[in-house]
């Protein structure tokens, strides 16, 4: 499986516009017949300046390719820490969602226990004469 | 103890009651003089007597120990304009404790012939309230405590009443929307012998003026009351209650909306005709009263009126107000519950204290 991830990843990075580049700077060298020398055919595709420059002596320098148990392990730890980090923020935002869902549903139960408080509308209406009550008398003594 | 004035700091609050005190004692004094009333006497000074230093407090227990029987002129000033002034005799059996035994009984009413239709009205008219015209009609310190806090005691100039040296001195209030009186007190007893009520426009509102004092009582075998209602007083709200068969739209009101006003008593009244019962608490800031006066049973008497129909379509609830210099009435009704509240004139926040007894009334 890992073969074939490593291919699909070539595959990309050759149609990606950097490969393109790279393709028409260094254009592939024929294969060379049976017995032939490898290294002076090999570079008959290649400019000569390119193979003689720090580039082409650090291409021809580069390592194998790491491939086997190591780097899949590598891989897996990697994956498995994106996974572990997402699901750890989604624990965290779960106990905020949760309660602000219960303090919606003991607001709703109030209100509908309590139905909908309204201040009395009070309005008040003078009146044009004093009313017959005892302060009345008091202020003002017998009615005349 | 609620105090009288709001968060200022107290030097300014009380530079600021010194003002309006000075202020108002010299504007009272040219009212006094205007109205005729005997600021200097020109009959010459007795011989001195022992003065009693004069204070809030001795005028509190001056009724409290001394026996004392008076000859008085009451004046009544109406809505109209119109005076009546009504001669009454005082007898007060003083037993050293707020709640002395007195009579106050009708004599005559000046302008008037014994026997005349108005002097008749006026002898009905004192059978029923005469109680009532000394408790709450008349000039006392109800409470020391709140009178010390909530006014102050100004010395203005002595002079001659009902044959006796006396000082007149003006009480003011720390706030104005209450009374200022002028009161001539007696030197040797610190009786009140001339009570002048007066608002802040300086309108005279009410006066009684003692024409003799002796300091004697013997007060008559009772005859007996002619008044059809019985007032019996209750330790609290609560037991009050207990008077009622249908106590539950009976409220309480909430003491915090009055400020410097405290419930001073309970009291339950019965009409002996209707066998009616009414709830009436009295407040007092130490020298002013209100009254709220709560009667189950009662008809509705604004179930007609338009005003009971808001704007929205919703019934509006209704606070009938009367209101003028001398008195502030409202009354409103609430699940066979009437409410009273009555008070000065000037006293606008009882509009607000009726709003808060309805509106827990509603919710209640």
């Amino acid at each position: 499986m890992l073969d074939r991830v490593r291919e699909r990843i070539v595959a990309q990075g050759e149609a990606s516009e950097f490969g393109q580049t790279l393709a028409r700077a260094m254009p592939v060298a024929e294969v060379p017949a049976a017995g032939a020398d490898e290294l002076s055919d090999a570079g008959a595709g290649w400019s000569g300046g390119l193979l003689e420059s720090a580039v082409g002596k650090h291409v021809a320098s580069v390592g194998p390719v790491e491939t086997g148990p190591l780097l899949w392990r590598r891989v897996q730890v990697s994956i498995y820490g994106r996974v572990l980090a997402d699901s750890a923020s989604r624990r965290r935002l779960w106990p905020l969602g949760a309660a602000g869902a219960a303090a919606a549903a003991i607001f709703l139960l109030m209100l509908l226990r309590q139905g909908t408080i309204r201040t009395p509308e009070i309005v008040f209406t003078d009146l044009a004469s004093a009313p017959n009550v005892d302060f009345a008398i008091l202020r003002y003594g017998a009615p005349r | 103890m609620h105090p009288a004035t709001s968060a200022r700091p107290a030097g300014r609050s009380r530079a600021i009651a010194a003002l309006r005190s000075v202020m108002g004692v010299a504007l009272l004094a040219v009212a006094v003089v205007a109205q005729g009333a005997p600021a200097k006497s020109a009959v010459p000074q007795p011989a001195p007597i022992t003065s009693v230093a004069l204070s809030l407090q001795s005028i509190y227990q001056a009724p409290l120990q001394q026996d004392h029987t008076m000859v008085q002129r009451r004046r009544f000033f109406s809505g109209q304009g119109l005076i009546a002034t009504v001669r009454e005799q005082l007898i007060v059996d003083a037993n050293g404790t707020p709640s002395p035994n007195f009579e106050l009984s009708y004599i005559s009413v000046e302008g008037q012939l014994p026997g005349s239709p108005a002097d008749l009205q006026w002898a009905q008219t004192y059978a029923t309230h005469a109680k009532s015209f000394y408790l709450d009609a008349s000039f006392h310190i109800r409470d020391l405590a709140q009178a010390q806090q909530n006014y102050t005691l100004h010395s203005f100039a002595p002079v001659v009443r009902a044959n006796r040296s006396a000082t007149r001195v003006v009480i003011f209030p720390a706030r104005l929307d209450k009374a200022i009186w002028v009161v001539d007190v007696d030197m040797q007893t610190s009786l009140p012998l001339y009570a002048a009520e007066f608002d802040r426009q300086f309108r005279l509102l009410s006066e009684v003026e003692v024409l003799s004092c002796v300091l004697t009582a013997q007060l008559p075998p009772s005859p007996p009351s002619s008044s059809t209602v019985v007032s019996t007083v209750y330790n609290s709200f609560s037991a009050a209650l207990t008077q009622f068969e249908s106590a539950d739209a009976l409220v309480e009101p909430d003491s915090l909306s009055v400020g410097e006003y405290q419930l001073s008593s309970v009291s339950v009244r019965e009409d002996l005709l209707n066998q009616r019962r009414s709830l009436q608490l009295t407040y007092t800031d130490g020298v002013d009263e209100f009254f709220v006066i709560e009667e189950p049973g009662a008809a509705h008497p604004f179930a007609g009126l338009p005003s009971q129909q808001g704007a929205a379509g919703a019934n509006a609830n209704t606070i009938a107000r009367y209101s003028d210099h001398s008195m502030r009435v409202l009354l409103f009704w609430e699940d066979g519950v009437s409410f009273q509240l009555a008070g000065r004139g000037a006293l606008a926040r009882l509009d607000a204290f009726a709003r808060d007894v309805y509106t827990k009334a509603l919710l209640d």
